[in-house]
């Protein structure tokens, strides 16, 4: 080792992980106790058939003349039925036990949903209002040191971004974002050939989930707003993926502009209405050469996975793309990303000490191919609690690290996107045209 | 229209039930792999499992208990058929002595020297009758466990 390198920097240890939804959520689970019931709810009804169709055979006149001959053989014939239908856990108890089962184990579903929907009402408010004090401290705190009331409302922001939800709710805040963004015309997405990258982790197939996460930030990196790309990944067998990754905001403008990242895309998408955005990246993915028969990945940040998650829903309305996975990364998803049908898996990372996932107002919703994945990264300022490179790449190391089931049974199902051994990305940029 | 029990439908009867067993315990198969498969844990998911256990069980036992039924209904089926087939030979030779009498006495008046004979072969009959009787005798004997 040459004097002059600087030592490698110590492996960052992976943080646990709190996961909502997915394969071992709630919903995932009731579903299962429901599917249960209903097993036992036929295995009832088929026993009950049984035991009425066998109880003919105890009187039956045929049998009943045979007795005549051998009342001795008849009579141990009828004991034996007798004992198996009506017997101590014989099949007409077995029958009743069955229906009895089934009742209870749908009763069981519902209150395990009912429980999971008061958690998610009261969850924000409860943890916002514990960590209040603590947040003000917080804020206090940098108020004094720094006499900068931005910098104290993102100490306190950080400490409580439950509270976010809370506030945001409150003031109707989608609704009002929403509502501005629909007094602008979105216009049509313009898609721009950019060339193909063939540098750092874009000329590379990706093998984890993190790989998926820095070609991304590779291209958030670009300087071009509207940033997207098409990856073309081939497999051993010749079958073909696409992960296409699409950039956030770059524009705070309120107004009408070609930049595909203004808060117009954002408003829109915050509620789920269409945008030129995924417009323009539906006709990238046209013009990379994405098949209908490709199993496609769409990987957005922040805004990017706003239009991630309507692009996938588009696609999966027109037929035009199958869009099997969704990977989103502090994105306010959680008014829309319940719309995709159960085929799409969807995994949401979220830094709790980010706000912007709180945009929404509301927990993501917890559905069986929904996982939202969340750990504590940051520093405390906004900016940097949201960042691509500094906390959702380190957030998705976490995710591959962890051994929860939900997340376990995400990355198994995205498997096919991580053996590929060519790789070809497309880059565009999206732009608004009117 | 026969008032005779019919061994052939009882057998079929026994088949019947059997199936019932067979169905009964494939339910319980498949209750049970369903049951393995769920992912589902805590103290409710642990008082279900004892309730589903004991309806698995119970299926398992009836389906045993079938199986029983059937067999004993089969061998039931096997003592009527060997019974009506000794009642069957019976009449048969009621029949065939009643033939015999009367060729006997209608032989004698026409053939007087020849009585003698044909009453012993008459005789040999009512013996042999008295043997197929003792059959079904011995048949209803062992049915009501006398000898």
């Amino acid at each position: 080792m040459s004097p002059l390198m600087a030592p490698a920097a110590p492996p960052v240890p992976p943080k646990p992980i709190s996961v909502r939804g997915g394969a071992s959520g709630i919903t995932a689970q009731c579903d299962e106790i429901v599917a249960l019931a209903r097993r036992f709810g036929g295995a009832a009804t088929d026993t009950l058939h049984a035991a009425w169709t066998l109880h003919g055979y105890l009187v039956h006149p045929g049998l009943a003349e045979s007795a005549l001959l051998d009342p001795v053989g008849y009579a141990a014939f009828e004991v034996d039925l007798l004992d198996a239908l009506d017997g101590l856990h014989g099949l007409t108890w077995v029958a009743a036990q069955s229906g009895l089962i089934d009742g209870e184990l749908r009763v069981a579903a519902t209150g395990y949903e009912a429980a999971d929907q008061l958690y998610s009402d009261a969850h924000d408010i409860v943890l916002g209002l514990a960590r209040l004090p603590a947040a003000l401290i917080a804020a206090a705190d940098a108020l004094v040191s720094t006499g900068d009331p931005i910098t104290a409302a993102e100490a306190g922001i950080a400490r409580d971004p439950e509270l976010a939800d809370v506030v945001v709710d409150a003031l109707g805040i989608p609704g009002l974002l929403t509502a501005g963004a629909r007094l602008l015309p979105d216009g049509r997405g313009v898609v721009h050939r950019l060339g193909r990258d063939a540098g750092g982790v874009a000329g590379q197939a990706p093998r984890q989930l993190t790989d998926v996460l820095r070609d991304l930030d590779r291209r958030n990196d670009d300087t071009h707003h509207g940033a997207v790309d098409v990856r073309i990944l081939t497999l051993p067998d010749g079958s073909r993926r696409a992960i296409v990754d699409i950039t956030g905001t770059k524009s705070w403008s309120i107004t009408a502009t070609e930049d595909i990242t203004s808060l117009t895309t954002n408003g829109r998408a915050l509620v789920g209405d269409r945008t030129a955005y995924e417009q323009g990246v539906l006709a990238a993915m046209h013009d990379a050469g994405v098949r209908a028969s490709d199993h496609v990945m769409l990987v957005g940040h922040s805004e990017g996975g706003l239009v991630a998650v309507n692009t996938a829903r588009a696609a999966a309305r027109s037929g035009a793309f199958n869009v099997t996975h969704v990977v989103t990364a502090g994105a306010p998803v959680g008014l829309t990303v319940g719309q995709l049908p159960r085929k799409v898996n969807v995994l949401a990372l979220e830094n709790s000490k980010d706000v912007v996932p709180h945009l929404d107002g509301v927990a993501n919703p917890d559905r069986p191919n929904i996982t939202t994945a969340s750990s504590a990264h940051g520093n405390g300022r906004v900016g940097d609690d949201h960042s691509l490179k500094d906390v959702y790449v380190p957030l998705a190391a976490d995710v591959q690290a962890s051994n929860n089931t939900s997340t376990r049974d995400f990355l198994s199902s995205a498997s096919g996107y991580f053996e590929a051994t060519q790789v070809s990305t497309h880059t565009y940029q999206v732009t608004r045209g009117y | 229209m026969s008032f005779l029990p019919d061994p052939d439908e009882m057998y079929a009867i026994a088949d019947r039930i059997a199936g019932q067993a067979a169905a009964a315990r494939a339910r319980a198969d498949e209750l049970g792999t369903a049951i393995a498969a769920a992912d589902w844990h805590g103290l409710a998911a642990d008082a279900f499992d004892l309730m589903a256990d004991g309806v698995l069980g119970g299926l398992r036992r009836a389906a045993g208990r079938l199986d029983d039924a059937a067999d004993a209904l089969r061998r039931h089926a096997g003592t009527v058929q060997r019974m009506l087939d000794n009642l069957s030979l019976l009449g048969h030779d009621l029949l065939g002595l009643g033939v015999d009498l009367d060729v006997t006495m209608l032989d004698g008046l026409l053939h007087p020297d020849r009585l003698l004979g044909d009453a012993g072969a008459v005789l040999g009959d009512v013996v042999g009758l008295f043997g197929d009787a003792g059959g079904v005798l011995g048949d209803v004997g062992g049915l009501i466990g006398i000898g």
